[in-house]
């Protein structure tokens, strides 16, 4: 920070507590009294029942496959390959535990190149029942990009990492005491735009499909 | 952007005139209020949700100071580099001087309002330095020149056909010369040319819905997932902010965004909810390697100081525009600067000056509709109201109606003067009508009459019926 800008950061703020210090210090953490799930902070909430979650998935226009176990993943993902008619290569990320997989002849890569991309396969690291939603964080084995550069995204979730609400997402992430990752993105169907005479179009700038793969074991 | 809002009155007349802005606005307004109403049908308890909100942003701006502290501290951890913008000129400087450094040459954008209200646009432009709309609507007006009529849908003002014009005119150079007819490919032929522009830019510029005091993250929200290839394909990830934009914590932002989409589009939330919390890791494969914040007041440290504080509150949904009979009448375009609708006549006198935008404050039947359904309960119409008021104490507005407001207070001070010329009003219309149930032509109210007639008086005035109420009872 230069001093120019130091100076109007000062000044902003002076300005600013002309009007907060006649105010009396109330408690910093009434937005925790607002939010009633701060209050059980250390519970989270998982749903066993995947019902509601399916059924909001289908509401924002997401395809779903249930599958009972990792092995069955290969021929699921050639299934949906096949099924659409897809021609080209599909990436996986390095370091992910989707690359322990065995993908036997199929044509799978772990080279993430951003113009070429068409098709992906990433890990979600939670989903979140009341709204249909993937958590995706962002790390060496889920690059943001592969979230958004394909026309085709599966996400891959098991089913014992879905919960009740974002601030479930909050919980978990605090309990873990990690980092937050340099992008959460929070995913809930394929990408849209009504942008043109409010006709809503799928595939805008993101995927055009968004097909989710959940583990349920 | 250039101002247009002193000339209120023609902007308005051009808008009404305008057959295809008016079968646009019709569209629309249709479109989202339905929307809206759908979505919060299935939430047990919308009126609880708003209240909260409200509460947050109210007790955040009681604490502005301490979360943009919280908010600095927490962000420059995480390597984000922070400016603090005190005018639009700070903030343009700030952010052309980043792309010099970097020696950009074109500049891929998420939709922020903010950076319409800067102008960052034609600064960039004057640096040398090509700025590219990525958001469908934003890139349709730019191609148009034009700014953006709604705060949600930009191009909500433009009919398909208008759209496939401008796609044919300016697409020819990239080897699109397709007849297309289909919003489909429409939305096609942009996403293909949009890609490579991704791929080549050297800096992202985005917006922000929320910053978060507690994390130092940025929260933003779309649909077409442009703001995220925005923020992490170029090397450099700019956010443009106001600090009213912050929030405490994390769980504020979840609160908030419940009610922010439903708002907005009614939906129960966007395609893409993202958070970004410094530059890449060492680690990533992708993401900016640098995190740029500019921290803009440009009229908002006023505004906290004032009786309008809780405009402060607004979270920029667009609800008051599509539920206000006056924008569904006149578009946004009319309104002459970035922001329209009942929030706009707020924000515009209250950052441009009332001498700049005197007009629109007085643009409003005070019906109430935009402080119904504000997310954040903005009393919208009270602050209307107040405006009024710091309009008539600096002597500005129009001298007919100055002189009028002050002979009918001389009046209202005088109740049994008051009932006396109601009265004789009343006689005097009556003779005109002459039991035509409506009056064609009044004089000193030609402004009404001009366009519709004027209804005629039903009966006796309210103090004649209290009157006799009274007299009936002590009977």
């Amino acid at each position: 920070m230069n001093n120019n800008n130091q100076n109007s950061r000062d000044e902003i703020l002076e300005k600013i507590r002309c009007v907060t210090e006649k105010k009396e210090i109330s408690k910093l953490n009434i937005s925790e009294e607002l939010n009633q799930s701060m209050k059980e902070k250390a519970k989270i909430n998982y749903v066993s029942d995947l019902k509601l979650f399916l059924s909001k998935l289908k509401d924002v226009g997401a395809t779903v496959s249930i599958i009972s176990n990792t092995n069955e993943l290969v021929k699921e993902v050639h299934q949906y390959v096949a099924k659409n008619q897809i021609k080209t290569t599909v990436t996986i990320p390095e370091n992910s535990t989707l690359q322990d997989i065995d993908w036997n002849e199929a044509d799978v890569t772990t080279q993430y190149d951003a113009e070429s991309l068409i098709v992906s396969v990433t890990n979600a690291s939670m989903g979140i029942e009341e709204t249909g939603t993937l958590v995706l964080l962002s790390s060496p084995s889920s690059p943001t990009g592969m979230n958004f550069l394909p026309e085709h995204h599966l996400i891959v979730l098991n089913s014992t990492n879905i919960v009740k609400s974002m601030e479930d997402v909050w919980k978990l992430l605090r309990a873990d005491k990690r980092e937050l990752p340099r992008t959460i993105n929070l995913i809930t169907g394929p990408s849209r735009t009504a942008d043109i005479e409010y006709e809503i179009e799928i595939g805008a700038h993101g995927p055009k499909k968004l097909h989710v793969i959940i583990i349920n074991e | 952007m250039q101002p247009l809002s002193r000339q209120f009155k023609k902007n308005v007349a051009k808008s009404i005139a305008d057959k295809e802005l008016q079968k646009s606005l019709l569209t629309a307004k249709k479109c989202l209020v339905h929307n809206r109403l759908n979505a919060i049908k299935l939430v047990t308890d919308f009126e609880l949700l708003r209240e909260k909100g409200k509460q947050i942003k109210q007790h955040t701006l009681s604490h502005l100071d301490y979360y943009l502290e919280e908010f600095e501290k927490n962000f420059t951890a995480q390597g984000g580099q922070l400016h603090w913008a005190k005018d639009a000129s700070e903030a343009r400087k700030i952010i052309v001087d980043i792309c010099k450094h970097h020696d950009a040459k074109t500049v891929v954008k998420g939709k922020s309002m903010v950076g319409e209200e800067i102008g960052i646009n034609e600064a960039l432009e004057e640096a040398g330095v090509e700025p590219i709309e990525t958001d469908l609507g934003e890139y349709i007006v730019q191609l148009a020149n034009e700014a953006p009529s709604h705060i949600i849908v930009p191009c909500v003002h433009k009919t398909r056909q208008q759209i496939i014009d401008l796609f044919s005119k300016h697409h020819k150079k990239y080897g699109c010369d397709k007849k297309l007819t289909e919003v489909s490919e429409l939305v096609a032929e942009a996403r293909k040319i949009m890609r490579t522009k991704f791929l080549n830019a050297d800096v992202g510029i985005t917006g922000a819905n929320f910053l978060v005091a507690e994390t130092g993250s940025t929260v933003v929200v779309t649909n077409e997932g442009n703001g995220d290839l925005c923020s992490t394909l170029p090397k450099v990830h700019i956010v443009t902010a106001g600090l009213e934009k912050i929030v405490p914590g994390l769980d504020d932002v979840s609160l908030l965004v419940r009610l922010l989409g439903r708002s907005a589009t009614g939906q129960e939330i966007t395609a893409y909810t993202s958070f970004f919390t410094g530059p890449k890791r060492d680690v990533d494969l992708d993401g900016p390697e640098e995190m740029h914040m500019v921290l803009i007041d440009n009229g908002r440290t006023d505004l906290l100081n004032s009786e309008l504080n809780e405009m402060l509150r607004c979270i920029r949904c667009g609800a008051c525009l599509n539920h206000c009979p006056v924008y569904g009448s006149i578009g946004g375009h009319a309104y002459g600067w970035v922001y329209p609708g009942p929030m706009g006549a707020v924000l515009t006198p209250a950052i441009l000056g009332l001498e700049e935008a005197g007009d629109l404050p007085n643009a409003c039947t005070l019906n109430g509709r935009c402080e119904s359904v504000c997310p954040v309960k903005i009393p919208l119409p009270k602050l209307l109201r107040s405006l009024r008021v710091r309009q008539f104490k600096k002597n500005q507005g129009s001298k007919t109606s100055r002189f009028a407001l002050k002979i009918w207070a001389q009046f209202a001070k005088h109740p049994k003067a008051y009932h006396w010329a109601s009265n004789t009003g009343i006689y005097l219309l009556s003779l005109i009508t002459a039991r035509k149930g409506s009056i064609k032509f009044l004089p000193l109210a030609r402004g009404w009459t001009s366009s519709r007639n004027f209804p005629a008086p039903q009966g006796k005035t309210f103090q004649s019926l209290w009157l006799e109420q009274k007299e009936k009872k002590c009977e």
